[in-house]
């Protein structure tokens, strides 16, 4: 059975370390473990396998199908490894034999929130290869770099894979290894005491990104909290006030980009980095091919999207609202508005209008913002003569200011202007923001609790949660830090708030004081910067080992379904929510086990949360199997979602129902259905006036406390009072879109400029940095500055400057009771620049997405583990990686010395230090953009 | 001859890079005759008080991905996990009949060092020529790693006498 011939020694000769243990002492070891009782507790981790020997030919099959065929390419052999050209070139390429026989599972994105479709090839257990599923109706299959960079993430060499307790302070960074028994036994525990006390609410589950919506809103609802946090106000909550302002339906435009004729762009980065990012990119790409659209871009950055523009302006900082009220003024005065649509769907008058919009000429904001008053009032006509297939678009670059919401709600008017609201090629929407959740739905879980959350629903905030759950994310530390709240359990879900959120440094300070956050348990697949502030690190699924039902805002305009499923089995000891909530509610037990039945797999909920999706059943078993081959569902016959507010009403409708004489609006138990248009009973707006609310007496109303019941019966959609603990909180706010000054950006020293910041086209804001193919294409981010304000300040490119961050007047004056302040923060930066025309001269820009202080040495731009600065347990010899060792060529050796830095070096600057924390009062919006800094050359 | 022994101490070795030392395990180990023997060999076994530090240690030296110190062959030959060393190990323990079962390999990967001992010990028994190969292929890459001197303690040595361990096996086949 073994080889006659001795085989050749595998080890070289002549390694040197003294007092090694000899073969002669190993075998006295092992006589001495075989005797003593202790073999018996020493079995090994592996059992012993078949009885039968191994044959030769066994063996040699063995060893040949073992061997690194085929991804064996010159001397690198692993899957997710890009072999540049140099001493290891590929030699094979494309290796023809790679992707045969691959199993090919579909699955979601999740590096960022468009959720693109993907497809993994699977191959003898690992996935080699992930790419676009063409079956995905939104994003048909085409992926971005990071979604092209899934192998990076999935088998990461500094991916988390067992769950850990700190064995130190909170934040030393000293931890050991526990096992799940050990931590869900604690977490039950600990869990149980909160419920016990009775104040649920103090426990709270912060996520990043969640898209098991269903799994964890079982999870609190069955628990009993309503602190489930997100980053909404940090994100979008501006942009969606302002649309639900108008609709109240949805908080999401959808442009129709592919059958547009003239887009208009706020700001927004759609080539680059947009909740819809590659969805809406495709089509606006197909739209300007394939009908010739045409691409006007405001921006105060030259962003891709500005570049690729057939127009690109750069306004001041701030300013959009100003143009776009501007063109309204000029569409006005030159009826060029759409009037048969505004007399229908309106719910003001055009002279109403003009009343508001007069001031606002080309010229005033020709000056505001520094774009020539003759181009706003050119482009006001190109865009209303391309109307109805005239379409705004808008994001961050408008919304994330201080006067982000009337900014959106000034370039929402545009598209009632010209009627090319819900039209084809025009400014639409859908009636749900992901699948079509009345026809199917997850398994029934716990209904939602009756507590009150002080940090989910901040009573300073009018809009954040009146039409939607918009979390004011950025005032969480805020609050616990001025001890408006206090956490007993901290539960962070796929969130890196220390590098996105705003002032690190209370971020900081909150994660360490335990008096504020008692215990704090992190999921994430990765050892990041809120882990390392954690109690206890779980270490979470990648998306392509776990399962969810998944859709976005539908870009096709009528909705599909998606799943994500395991492409692999998890690495490690990671595990999904969906695996573990349910053990930790029976553990956590009274009552909250109920909604978790003990028999029922993860794949067999999947299977009854999709039992309704339709399905060729000549071609498919089931819907799971559909869904398994296809990847997702859309309905063939479902209708684009064009005019939705002409659908008429059905005799069965309007029977029993009255219409108000005076607005036509027509009722039924109370409740607005619809409106008489022409003598046509028909859906209308489900708004309060069943019009575009141009005119918003909902906003003003709840703005001041007042009771807003009848105008939400009349809408029949959305819309809530506020509730009882806002009423100190009244303001006067303007129904109207109109330009809201940024006080603060008023009368600036000449060393102080407006702070934007952006995001690139290969990172998300603080998730992907530890991506080497994405970091390798940015890991430095200078701010940019203007040639003419760089000789203002005698900068010359690569010069440093420091920066000091304000916190905002206008947050200030309109919210006193958070006791900000317009001062400066605590942190300053320092930070080399770049410049170049694309920037505002009264503008500094800074991406975010950098300055990693953990989340791996990818991450930290850290060739060599040594220079981490964690010398406990340093291995010198470390993994090694010979792709990065050989590509990696960006590690900065400065050591801190400016003058030896090297442009393009380094891990980058993370801007959060210098950035306020700025809430607008109205939606809850972070004002990223509006940041006022002072700025002063270092030597 | 011997190949029992060895393979006794291939798994002893697989066990303590595998997890923290338990209680349990310290207390079997704590035999005065195996304790002087480890001892011997270059192994002083700790007092209980201090597995709570060594657990510690344990992160530190073989778990903390930041130091992207795990000892697992893909990662060590190719920078990521799951490379193609995992995949043969996985052929190589089907063909052997050995289920690699993750609940009892704590999640370590099939190519975790650990493992690959445990997996030696199975081999050695069977088949020479199998175990001989397995060294080559999937032992030996290893050493620099282990034979790095930053690690301290109990660890430290631990690492040391498995290198020197693999050493002798493979110079002895
Ligand atoms: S846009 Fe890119 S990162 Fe975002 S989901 Fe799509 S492929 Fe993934």
């Amino acid at each position: 059975m073994s080889s006659p011939k001795k085989p050749e020694s595998p080890i070289p000769e002549a390694t040197s370390a003294p007092k090694k243990t000899s073969r002669r002492q190993f075998l006295k070891l092992g006589s001495a473990l075989a005797a003593a009782a202790a073999a018996g507790t020493l079995s090994g981790c592996v059992g012993q396998g078949s009885t039968k020997p191994l044959s030769k030919a066994d063996n040699l099959a063995v060893w040949r199908s073992g061997t690194g065929q085929p991804y064996k390419v010159g001397e690198i052999k692993m899957p997710g490894v890009c072999d540049l050209p140099g001493p290891f070139k590929k030699t094979r390429f494309p290796d023809p034999d790679k992707y045969k026989n691959t199993e090919q599972v579909h699955g979601l994105c999740q590096l960022c929130s468009s959720i693109c479709g993907i497809t993994g090839h699977v191959k003898d257990g690992r996935i080699i290869k992930v790419e676009g599923n063409t079956n995905d109706p939104n994003s048909r299959g085409k992926l971005c770099a990071r979604g092209q960079s899934a192998l990076n993430h999935q088998y990461h060499p500094e991916r988390l894979l067992h769950p850990i307790r700190r064995v130190g302070e909170r934040g030393e960074g000293k931890w050991k290894r526990i096992s799940w028994d050990e931590a869900l036994t604690e977490l039950a525990e600990r869990l149980g005491k909160v419920r016990d006390s009775g104040d649920h609410e103090e426990f709270a589950f912060h996520q990043g990104r969640n898209r098991s919506k269903d799994a964890v809103s079982n999870f609190l609802r069955a628990f009993g909290t309503n602190t489930q946090l997100n980053h909404r106000g940090l994100c979008s909550a501006a942009r969606r006030a302002a649309n639900l302002t108008y609709l109240f339906e949805s908080d999401w435009d959808l442009g129709d980009y592919e059958n547009s004729k003239y887009v208009l762009n706020f700001g927004s980065n759609m080539f680059e980095a947009h909740q819809g990012h590659i969805p809406g990119a495709v089509r606006l790409q197909r739209g300007r091919f394939n009908n010739g659209a045409k691409l006007v871009t405001f921006d105060v950055r030259m962003s891709n999207t500005a570049g690729n523009s057939d127009e690109f302006f750069m306004p001041y900082p701030g300013t959009d609202g100003a143009i776009a009220l501007a063109m309204a003024h000029t569409i006005i005065k030159e009826k060029l508005y759409n009037a048969e649509f505004m007399a229908t769907w309106s719910n003001a008058t055009v002279d109403e209008i003009w009343e508001q919009v007069e001031p606002y000429t080309p010229e005033w904001a020709g000056q505001l913002s520094t774009v020539p008053a003759a181009d706003i009032t050119r482009i006001a006509r190109e865009f209303a003569a391309a109307a109805p297939r005239a379409t705004t678009m808008c994001n961050r670059g408008s919304s994330a200011h201080v006067n982000g919401y009337f900014n959106d709600r000034a370039i929402g008017l545009l598209n009632v202007l010209v009627g090319s609201v819900g039209k084809p090629g025009g400014w639409c929407w859908m009636f749900t923001g992901g699948y079509d959740n009345k026809r199917f739905k997850p398994p029934k879980g716990a209904p939602k609790p009756k507590t009150k959350s002080l940090l989910a629903d901040p009573p300073e905030f009018i809009l954040a949660n009146r039409w939607n759950t918009m979390r004011v994310g950025e005032i969480v530390y805020w609050y616990l830090a001025q001890e408006r709240a206090k956490l007993q359990v901290y539960m962070t879900y796929n969130l890196d708030s220390p590098m996105t959120w705003p002032e690190m440094n209370v971020t900081k300070n909150v994660f360490l004081d335990e008096k504020k956050i008692n215990f704090h348990v992190c999921i994430n697949p990765f050892f990041n910067e809120t882990a390392s502030f954690a109690d206890m690190v779980l270490p979470w699924t990648t998306y392509m080992e776990r399962w969810d039902v998944d859709a976005r805002g539908a870009y096709n305009l009528k909705p599909y379904l998606s799943m994500r499923r395991p492409m692999i089995k998890p690495l490690g000891e990671a595990r999904d929510v969906r695996d573990f909530f349910p053990d930790l509610a029976r553990r956590i037990g009274g009552g909250m086990e109920e909604w978790y039945p003990e028999d029922q797999t993860v794949e067999q909920y999947m299977t009854e949360f999709t039992k309704d999706v339709p399905y060729d059943a000549d071609k498919y078993d089931s819907p799971m199997d559909f869904l398994e081959k296809v990847g997702a569902y859309e309905d063939p016959d479902q209708a684009k979602y064009y005019e939705p507010y002409l659908v008429p009403l059905t005799e069965k409708q309007l029977a029993g129902s009255t219409v108000d004489p005076e607005t036509q609006i027509i009722t039924k138990d109370g409740k607005g259905i619809g409106i008489l248009q022409g003598g046509t009973a028909v859906v209308g707006f489900k708004t309060p006036s069943r019009k575009l609310e141009v005119k918003s007496e909902f906003v003003a109303r709840v703005a001041r406390n007042q009771d807003v019941t009848d105008l939400v019966a009349s809408a029949n959609s959305k819309g809530s009072n506020r509730p009882e603990h806002h009423k100190p909180y009244n303001y006067e706010v303007s129904p109207w879109p109109i330009y809201m000054q940024i006080e603060e950006h008023l009368g600036l020293d000449s060393d102080q400029l407006v702070m934007t910041s952006f995001k690139w086209n290969v990172h998300n804001h603080g998730r992907t940095a530890n991506l080497k193919w994405c970091s390798e294409i940015v890991h430095s981010n200078p701010a940019w500055l203007h040639p003419d304000t760089a000789k203002r300040f005698e900068l010359e490119d690569g010069d440093w400057i420091e920066i000091i961050g304000y916190r905002s007047k206008s947050v200030d004056r309109c919210l006193p009771s958070l006791n900000l302040g317009s001062g400066e923060i605590q942190d300053k930066l320092q930070i080399p620049v770049v410049i170049t025309k694309g920037i505002h001269p009264g503008a500094i820009a800074i991406s975010n997405s950098l300055g990693h202080f953990e989340y791996s040495n990818v991450a930290q731009a850290k060739k060599d583990a040594k220079l981490s600065g964690q010398s406990a347990g340093m291995n010198p010899t470390g993994y090694r990686d010979p792709d990065w060792e050989r590509n990696m060529w960006w590690q900065d050796d400065s050591n801190g010395d400016r003058k030896k830095w090297q442009r393009n070096t380094g891990n980058g600057w993370a801007q959060n230090h210098v950035l306020p924390i700025s809430p607008d009062y109205i939606s809850g919006q972070q004002a990223f953009n509006s940041t006022v800094v002072r700025i002063r050359k270092l030597s | 001859m011997g190949h029992e022994a060895l393979a006794g101490v291939a798994k002893l070795f697989g066990l303590l890079l595998l997890r923290e030392l338990e209680t349990e395990t310290l207390r079997s180990l704590s035999d005065p005759v195996l304790s002087e023997i480890l001892k011997g060999s270059g192994i002083t076994m700790p007092e209980e008080s201090e597995l709570e530090e060594l657990a510690a240690d344990f992160f530190e030296y073989f778990v903390n991905p930041q130091q992207g110190a795990p000892l697992v062959q893909s990662i060590s030959e190719g920078g990521s996990y799951e490379g193609d060393p995992a995949r043969d190990v996985r052929k190589i323990a089907d063909a052997a009949g050995v289920e690699l079962d993750p609940t009892h390999l704590m999640g370590a990967p099939v190519d975790h060092l650990a493992v690959e001992l445990a997996l030696w010990s199975v081999l050695v028994e069977r088949d020479r020529s199998a175990a001989v190969e397995f060294t080559r292929r999937h032992l030996v890459w290893s050493l620099p790693r282990l034979r790095d001197n930053e690690r301290q303690g109990f660890y430290g040595n631990v690492c040391r006498v498995v290198a020197d361990f693999i050493e002798a096996i493979g110079k002895a086949s």
